[in-house]
């Protein structure tokens, strides 16, 4: 039932991401609400359901949209792992916790899947790809990451009720 | 401590499969065909719903906005318009030479250059390092792998992907298309490749320009029918920025789009396009018993 309930909620919000959330896209750039969601979870659930959600989300993100397979399966799983890991070592009431790791994430996934891609042999100009997308989804996720932030707190303390 | 262990154990197996399937996918010699075509098919018709939903709201937030500035509006289409008239008057003239042109030289009426089918947005990805929208057409209305997708703006790119009722687009500005470009303007006529780049997401470059070549801010790009994929003669955008590119030898242009990406809602494929030459008549010279032989050479061309 638990798991239904995550399910759903990753489905929705893969929807959301490919429909809604381009319209309100600055220069190019729309909020990653995907990765909020899998943030927020890790750090409030630990590494091992945070790993599970990451895979799950960035698996259902490639296949949905059609990227590079693999970028953001690897990219989300290594960020739910990372900040799983921190779990036990913040407090989760905080208002300051999801506008910090938000802004952390970004910055590692953003990483991850740098690293993935020149595995994969893909060119970039890593400096200026860096300024121009990384550092305006920084900004913007940590808009709504207070929000989402407070929606995937309610929503653990429902399904681990 | 041994549960423990299995779960490890589970986590380093899923991760090196994804690795694993990631370096096949890389190489193209496995793709997740079924995988795709399923979560792509599933989601196409609550995304088509969310996307309708999304698009309504923009345009009474858009009119709202719009009546504010509707009085300047008003003003400088009224100039524009009498501009216009003047000009139609020119290209009624225009037209007309051109009927009794035709006429005279015993062209067949030069038939629609491209076949189109309209498709919707039903959503897309912005990413960093990929841009792709989904469409609602597919196999079963025709579409097939590398059609190329405009608007009436422009070019916006091709289907990459297509299942029964659902296709992928790879917009120009993904950083894995290319586009075999070629300057309009009469005098220059520089060929070249646009790619999308991920450094500068809405606008792709006009790559390994020679230094020297001839291109300038405010060229207009138009495709150049190089590479199969595109018709020759779409509209790509125009130069914004020439820079020069380090060691000496190339250069690249910034392009702004012609299509308007931020609001993409519906688009056309093209399913076929047809050489314009080829719908011309056989130029045999028969003066004078052309009205009774005018309709048999090319049979399909009138339409």
């Amino acid at each position: 039932m638990k798991n239904l309930i995550w399910m759903g909620v990753i489905v929705a919000t893969v929807i959301l991401q490919s429909t809604l959330l381009p319209l309100i896209a600055i220069k190019g750039t729309c909020p990653d609400m995907l990765l909020i969601i899998v943030v927020s979870y890790a750090l409030l659930s630990g590494r091992e359901k945070g790993v599970g959600m990451g895979f799950f989300a960035g698996l259902l993100q490639d296949l949905a949209f059609g990227s590079i397979f693999g970028t953001n399966t690897i990219s989300k799983l290594a960020t739910g792992y990372i900040f799983g890991l921190a779990e036990r070592k913040v407090f989760k009431e905080h208002v300051l916790l999801p506008v910090a790791a938000t802004a952390v994430a970004t910055v590692f996934n953003g990483l991850v899947m740098f690293m993935v891609l020149f595995m994969l042999g893909y060119k970039a100009d890593i400096v200026s790809t860096f300024m121009n997308n990384v550092v305006p989804l920084v900004g913007y996720n940590v808009i709504i990451a207070i929000p989402v932030h407070h929606i995937v707190y309610r929503l653990t303390a429902f399904t681990s009720e | 401590m041994g549960l423990f262990h299995k779960k490890t154990v589970i986590l380093l197996v899923a991760v090196l499969t994804v690795f694993l399937l990631v370096g096949l996918q890389a190489q193209g010699k496995y793709k997740f065909v079924f995988m795709e075509e399923f979560i792509t098919t599933v989601l196409a018709p609550v995304q088509s719903i969310v996307s309708n939903v999304g698009f309504n709201f923009r345009k009474v937030g858009l009119s709202t906005g719009e009546l504010m500035t509707a009085y300047r509006d008003n003003q400088a289409l009224r100039a524009e318009n009498e501009e216009i008239r003047q000009n139609n008057l020119n290209v009624a003239e225009i037209m007309a030479e051109n009927v009794r042109l035709r006429a005279m030289l015993d062209y067949k009426k030069v038939a629609n250059q491209f076949d189109f089918v309209t498709a919707a947005v039903v959503g897309r990805d912005l990413g960093t390092w990929n841009s792709t929208i989904t469409i609602n057409r597919g196999t079963a209305d025709g579409i097939t792998k590398d059609m190329p997708v405009v608007t009436s703006q422009g070019l916006v790119g091709n289907v990459v992907n297509v299942y029964t009722h659902v296709a992928k687009v790879q917009l120009i500005l993904d950083a894995r298309s290319a586009v075999g470009t070629l300057v309009q303007r009469p005098e220059s006529r520089v060929a070249a490749i646009v790619e999308g780049s991920s450094a500068t997401p809405l606008s792709p470059r006009m790559v390994n320009i020679a230094r020297d070549a001839d291109i300038i801010k405010t060229d207009k790009l138009i495709t150049s029918g190089f590479g199969g994929i595109y018709p020759k003669g779409l509209l790509i955008g125009e130069v914004v920025d020439v820079v020069n590119e380090e060691g000496g030898l190339l250069k690249y242009a910034s392009i702004k789009p012609a299509v308007d990406f931020d609001r993409l809602e519906e688009v056309l494929v093209i399913a076929r396009s047809r050489e314009p030459i080829s719908t011309l008549p056989p130029t045999t010279p028969v003066p004078s018993a052309a009205p009774g032989k005018a309709g048999i050479p090319s049979p399909g061309a009138g339409r």
